[in-house]
């Protein structure tokens, strides 16, 4: 019973500080390592760049780049920059009166530059996480003309199910409108995946994108009670994995889909739902970070993965690649020590998900050095009567490391 | 010496016992009539979209309420024993050390599941008069792993309060700290440890060792 109680608390512990230390040394030695801020600008075809400074304080350098080789070019002052993106700093030019009376033959006002704008991002935490597969159903064309919270909440497991929130009950009226509607379209259930924007704050509802189980993409919402569904026809390459709904001021798209190959598209706002593929962009949504900025003349997409960053300019008219921006994150010299330090971490949690369970990763072979030369001490520090003991514990700290020394030196005084 | 066990264990414990079980209970009511006030001053649909959409799972107070009803009872079981080395005492009783003491635990961690269950079936079955069944599961999957801590602070404290050297207790308090923080990673988040809840019921099940480890070592005379 003793030795399985020396061994529990060893493995034990080794899982522990395999957990503790690498967040103690990171909590010690944080790293921040903030983005450029890009953008590409409509009235010079090239991305502006502004690097963050050190120290938050410090001067930024801002430059232009080639939109297809990154090289670097002029470098411009804040205020020069203020003025090549009028769409982003209009605060600033129109406190300063120096916003433009056009772009690109465009008239450009404040309500112009609004109603063409818009901000979209996706981050792998939505995601990565634990949902519930019960969806809420607004009423897309209200009595009233404002949305109010919903009312009823549809499943979408082996069959449809609507039921109303306030007395927990099935509504079998609904049901029965909706499950026709679902059969007529050829649904198959379950649902996959059933994207909404349950707000009411919004001006107008654009309902649920859904994936059925045979990988068809629907559209659904709830007017004056009664379903409208259509479902979306995809170009035969595409199996939708992932659907993003868009209830933008523009009123151009339903929304976009990722599909399994990593490529993203576009859903216009028209009755044929038409897709178009957005070039130069490979997206995986539970892995990267997406922002778009959308603007009068172009889409800025910004790609977040690890220390990798990319911006591709898209055209807003007809989606065609203005340019492609990349940029690295150089590993900080803590990182590089961390690597010297520890064979591996055990991390709970990630910036991706939302779930907890134990995972491992960050493997490197520089640690080995160190583990060796902890493996010698403890074949003489912790040498016992039996040899194929120490011999055993040696083994183990050569593999974990730091992580097993400790506790071996630990419960060596213990016994 | 089955019942005399049993019976010993429960001299030790009610007091605690019965605290625990008024505490766990006064802390469901106190979610239900919360759960109350907000449908009231919001409507039932906000809760519903609130459970839905933005993670609330309303039983925030349940939170930390196992962990401590889970370090008291073992305190309250354990310490006794350790008290004048009445230990000694105990593992002189004809009864296989190891039976007795997994009876002990046993008597330890069905008092612990007594008190978790009812309070979980209270706020649950109440929930299930309001909500999908669905959502009652993810509220359940919510509570899951802070009742599975509940036994975890259990074990580490009778394992520390069983051991008969402060170097010793130290390394367990230390290791079983690091263990009950995991579990409050993402308490924010519901259901959020549905991936490890098989990995945290095995640990629970590996953690009884301890205390059996514990007993090994006051045999073998590792006293302060």
């Amino acid at each position: 019973m003793k030795k399985i109680y020396y061994l529990v608390l060893t493995v034990l512990s080794i899982a522990v500080l395999s957990w503790v230390l690498p967040w103690l040394y990171n909590l010690c030695l944080p790293v921040r390592q903030p983005d450029p801020f890009v953008s590409y600008p409509p009235v010079n075809d090239k991305f502006i760049v502004s690097m963050p400074s050190d120290d938050r304080k410090g001067e930024r350098e801002i430059f232009e780049a080639d939109p297809f080789t990154g090289e670097k070019g002029s470098t411009y002052t804040w205020e020069e920059r203020d003025s090549l993106l009028p769409e982003v700093f209009i605060g600033q030019l129109s406190a300063k009166g120096q916003m433009p009376d056009s772009i690109k033959g465009v008239e450009i006002t404040m309500q112009v530059i609004r109603r063409n704008s818009w901000v979209f991002s996706s981050n792998p935490r939505d995601l990565n996480r634990s949902v519930p597969t019960v969806y809420p159903l607004m009423e897309s064309l209200p009595v009233r003309f404002k949305f109010e919270d919903p009312e009823v909440v549809m499943t979408l497991d082996d069959g449809l199910k609507i039921i109303n929130i306030e007395s927990n009950d099935i509504d079998e009226t609904k049901t029965k409108r909706f499950a026709k509607m679902f059969d007529e379209k050829g649904f198959t259930f379950p649902a996959k995946e059933a994207i909404a924007n349950i707000t009411t704050r919004k001006g107008y509802d654009n309902g649920y994108l859904i994936i059925d189980w045979a990988d068809n993409l629907y559209h659904l919402k709830m007017q004056a009670n009664r379903p409208s569904m259509a479902k979306i026809e995809l170009p035969d390459s595409v199996i939708p994995q992932h659907v993003f709904i868009m209830e933008n001021v523009d009123r151009m798209l339903y929304g976009l889909i990722s599909d399994k190959k990593n490529n993203l598209y576009a859903i216009a706002h028209d009755d044929d739902y038409t897709i178009s593929k957005l070039p130069g962009i490979k997206f995986d949504p539970e892995t990267e970070k997406m922002a778009i900025v959308k603007g009068l003349f172009s889409w800025n997409v910004k790609l977040s993965k690890d220390d990798d960053v990319k911006w591709v300019a898209l055209n807003s008219d007809d989606y065609s690649v203005l340019g492609v921006y990349d940029f690295h994150h150089d590993t900080p010299v803590s990182r590089i020590i961390e690597g010297w330090i520890f064979p591996f971490t055990t991390y709970f949690t990630t910036n991706n998900d939302l779930h907890v369970y134990p995972r491992v990763g960050n493997f490197s072979w520089n640690a080995f050095l160190l583990n060796f030369v902890l493996a010698v001490l403890v074949f003489f520090v912790a040498k016992g009567k039996n040899i194929k003991c120490t011999i055993g514990k040696s083994v183990v700290t050569l593999i974990f490391g730091i992580f097993a020394f400790i506790p071996l030196i630990i419960l060596k005084r213990a016994h | 010496m089955y019942s005399s066990i049993i019976f010993k264990e429960w001299l030790k414990t009610r007091r605690v016992f019965f605290v625990a079980l008024a505490l766990a209970l006064l802390v469901a009511v106190y979610v239900i009539l919360s759960f109350n006030s907000q449908i009231k001053a919001h409507g039932i649909g906000a809760l519903w979209i609130a459970m839905l959409l933005k993670d609330v799972s309303f039983v925030d107070a349940v939170t930390y309420v196992p962990l401590a009803i889970g370090v008291a009872l073992g305190v309250a079981q354990m310490a006794p024993e350790m008290a004048s080395k009445r230990l000694k005492l105990t593992l002189h009783l004809p009864y296989p050390q190891v039976k007795l003491v997994a009876m002990m635990l046993a008597a330890g961690m069905i008092e612990l599941l007594a008190i978790y269950v009812l309070q979980a079936a209270t706020i649950l079955i109440y929930d299930a008069t309001i909500f999908h069944p669905e959502m009652v599961g993810r509220v359940f999957l919510t509570m899951l792993p802070w009742y599975l801590t509940g036994f975890i602070g259990y074990l580490f404290v009778s394992a520390i309060c069983l051991e008969g050297t402060w170097y010793m207790r130290i390394i367990l308090g230390l290791v079983g700290i690091a263990v009950v923080l995991v579990m409050y990673l993402q308490p924010g988040t519901m259901a959020a440890y549905n991936h490890m809840i098989i990995t945290v019921i095995v640990l629970v099940l590996v953690l009884t060792i301890l205390s059996f480890g514990s007993i090994a070592r006051f045999k073998e005379g590792h006293q302060d």
